[in-house]
């Protein structure tokens, strides 16, 4: 039997606060209340990934258990009510009254001191990283407190019987490697990145979705984890506008200023 | 020589050249229409594609179009924005061509002493909405289509918009239109404030669907616009049911909110999400459009009566946001990210909306919702709203999406959805298998029980009208 735990986080959809509320927000940003939840875009990737590996290892005659785990989730349950009907075996919620923003070592400390406590897993997956707050350092946090190699950007994983093959981005291209569990991957822009829907008839049939909500007893971090250095990524963009009359200007615009500056 | 070179050939000969498109390319993705997206998301290609594509930039254009197809057997399907929920864009046939009249996109005259505008057939109503926001007015339709409606697709489609309970629907507004026979014949129906010079004619041309007259030219209603005084004011209720009870009651007490929605759970959460309900709760909300007092005396009233059903002031974010999201929908029909999405989780998301009385809109709801999960295996998910009301009734939107299989048969899950619904309407005596969207191929099998005996009236025009039935076969009446 091999163990799989998803580790990922409900978010409030920023795509859908009102303009208003953008210029009115304070400290502590906008106004949420009224917004959708939605499953981070990295978490929902892990997800179907996790799923995708599990029916692997089914396939390969092997048996897969699936544990999803997100921390403090707020509304959540359109969410989650499906995971049992598309293929996760436990949904655990751990609740805290804490602000846990802008604190991966204490995220990653609640979630590994949960992970620690049970079975211990074969493949931890997670998000990239997920907004607001988005730091993408829990999952590095979690790998470095269970102990186990983190492949970072990973686009698919193909599990054998002896390894699991995985794709991930680096600064080249993308590298394939073959891991001996245990691991933990960040999972990035995946091939699949939607997670499965299952029809209303397969919810039905389903295990009734028994979600755990489990106390977390926040500590500080575990300590002696401190990263070695930390330097701002620069993303900016350069922006030109092409001021052309028609296609024909536009085109010649792109070709002059954009194809024959980046060819010379 | 095939019938695609000769029908191009001579229609060039006829137009010129600059009014034809005919490659391949263009040919595939002219009918650019809601479920067959899902299917090209998989590189399927439609099995009949059309002619030609006649570009058509005048209603003399159009006459000559129609008569040549009139007299060589060659079927029209009429679009303008180019899309449609129906089907109606859909060719069944090898010897179809498009009259497009997406290049009549011209404001002919915008009336304020007589509170009228009159716009070409192409006329994208978002532009025109946008130069009669400018002064004050507005067209008093705005479609979730906004963003890529043209006016003669509104009227051929009998339309409705988000605030039609205060403005009415499309044929609420039109007071004269312009449009070409089959035969070529162009006929006008002068713009008037009410006439009982016998039947309606207008009505021949409104929700016709192509299948009757191109229409070229429409003159609409205006009216002075208050954005600023808009009340609004959003509720959460005990369950849809209760939510029905206090709409009617709105509607029937006489007061004229411009929107009037109602969300079932799982409508909310699927699609909507900016409320949080619990159990059967249902979220509902109100605005009051008009000139100054008015706002505020029928907002007051509904607010009053919307807390005598027990229901939960919850103030008016959830109803900004649904402002905000309203026509979002179409930044992404056809787009790479919804291919994207179509591919990853074979899943289609659509909407099917029907009518009824008050007496018997909560049943058809209930029964829809007790049994097209039980019909229809391939439902993930299933929900409601009320997005259309009057003094005798409302609509139902059914919120749906499909697990679709094989890409080249995917519509045919959403036919059987459409026919399951069709099943629990006609039950019905007060209620119509069809609110907005126009009948279109996907509906046409179910209009001899919609209309019941009233269908020979609408043979009868058709067979008057079009004899040769070249225009859009197959749509609003079926063949054979």
């Amino acid at each position: 039997m091999k163990r799989i735990c998803v580790c990922f986080k409900v978010v409030d959809d920023f795509d859908e606060v009102l303009p208003s509320d953008w210029d009115e927000a304070g400290g502590d940003g906008p106004d949420l209340a009224y917004v959708r939840r939605i499953l981070g875009d990295f978490d929902e990737a892990a997800l179907e990934n996790a799923l995708l590996v599990k029916d692997a290892y089914r396939a390969l005659g092997i048996g897969a258990d699936l544990t999803a785990l997100t921390l403090a989730p707020g509304y959540a349950d359109h969410i989650l009510r499906n995971f049992a009907a598309v293929g996760v075996d436990r949904t655990v919620c751990l609740e805290t009254q804490e602000d846990l923003r802008f604190s991966p070592e204490r995220t990653a400390s609640a979630l590994a001191d949960f992970i620690l406590g049970g079975p211990p897993p074969d493949i931890v997956l997670a998000g990239l990283m997920t907004p607001p707050g988005g730091s993408g350092a829990v999952p590095l946090f979690l790998a470095e407190y269970l102990g186990l190699p983190c492949v970072t950007e990973a686009i698919s994983l193909t599990p054998a019987r002896d390894c699991v093959a995985v794709e991930h981005r680096v600064d080249s291209g993308i590298c394939r490697r073959e891991m001996l569990t245990a691991f933990l991957c960040t999972i990035g822009n995946a091939r699949r990145s939607y997670l499965r829907v299952p029809t209303l008839r397969e919810a039905l049939r389903a295990p009734a979705p028994a979600i755990e909500h489990v106390e977390s007893k926040i500590a500080g971090s575990r300590g002696g984890l401190k990263p070695l250095s930390v330097r701002r990524e620069d993303r900016r963009r350069d922006c030109l506008f092409s001021e052309g009359a028609d296609a024909s200007d536009h085109a010649a615009f792109l070709y002059e200023r954009v194809i024959k500056e980046a060819l010379l | 020589m095939g019938l695609k070179e000769k029908t191009v050939g001579d229609l060039t000969e006829i137009l010129g050249p600059e009014s034809i498109i005919s490659d391949d390319g263009a040919m595939r993705i002219a009918d650019p229409i809601m479920v067959r997206t899902y299917a090209k998301a998989f590189g399927y290609v439609p099995e009949h594609r059309p002619l030609c594509i006649v570009k058509a930039a005048s209603a003399e254009q159009v006459s000559k179009t129609l008569r040549y197809c009139s007299d060589n057997d060659i079927h029209v399907i009429a679009r303008t924005g180019a899309s449609s929920s129906e089907d109606q864009l859909l060719v069944i046939d090898d010897r179809t061509i498009f009259i497009d009249g997406s290049p009549m996109n011209r404001i002919v005259d915008i009336d304020t002493e007589n509170m009228v505008v009159t716009a070409q057939c192409g006329t994208p109503i978002a532009a025109l909405e946008e130069r009669l926001n400018a002064d004050g007015y507005t067209l008093g339709h705005a479609p979730q289509s906004l963003p890529l409606a043209s006016m003669g697709g509104l009227v051929a489609t009998r339309s409705t918009g988000q605030f039609s309970t205060y403005y009415g629907g499309i044929e609420d507004l039109v007071c004269g239109l312009e449009a070409v026979l089959p035969n070529g014949e162009p006929i006008a129906i002068r713009p008037v404030p009410r006439r009982a010079a016998g039947p309606d004619l207008r009505h021949i041309a409104i929700g016709s669907e192509g299948a009757l007259v191109f229409i070229t030219e429409v003159t609409v209603k205006i009216f002075k616009w208050y954005p600023d005084l808009m009340w609004k004011g959003g509720y959460i209720v005990e369950n849809f049911k209760t939510g029905l009870a206090a709409v009617r009651d709105v509607m029937v007490k006489g007061y004229k909110p411009s929107v009037v929605r109602l969300y079932d759970k799982a409508d909310v959460d699927h699609n909507y999400g900016s409320v949080k309900l619990k159990n059967e709760e249902a979220f509902m909300f109100f605005t009051v459009e008009g000139p100054g007092g008015v706002p505020e005396a029928h907002g007051a009233a509904i607010h009053q009566i919307a807390l005598s059903y027990g229901a939960e002031h919850i103030g008016v974010k959830a109803v900004d946001h649904w402002f905000l999201t309203r026509n979002r929908i179409c930044d992404t029909i056809g787009t790479e990210k919804e291919y994207v999405k179509f591919r990853e989780t074979n899943v289609y998301n659509a909407t099917l909306e029907i009518c009824a009385n008050w007496g018997q809109i909560g049943e058809i709801y209930d029964e829809a919702m007790r049994t097209l999960p039980e019909v229809i295996p391939e439902l993930v998910m299933l929900g409601g709203h009320v997005s259309h009301s009057y003094m005798n009734g409302t609509n139902v939107y059914f919120v749906y999406a499909l697990k679709m299989g094989d890409p080249a048969s995917a519509h045919l899950a959403q036919y059987r959805f459409v026919d399951a619904v069709c099943d629990v309407v006609l039950k019905y005596s007060s209620a119509t298998i069809v609110h907005h969207h126009g009948v279109g191929k996907m509906r046409a099998g179910r209009i001899r029980e919609e209309l019941g005996s009233s269908f020979t009236l609408l043979e009868m025009l058709k067979q008057s009208i079009d004899p040769g039935n070249i225009m859009n076969p197959g749509c609003l009446i079926p063949i054979g």
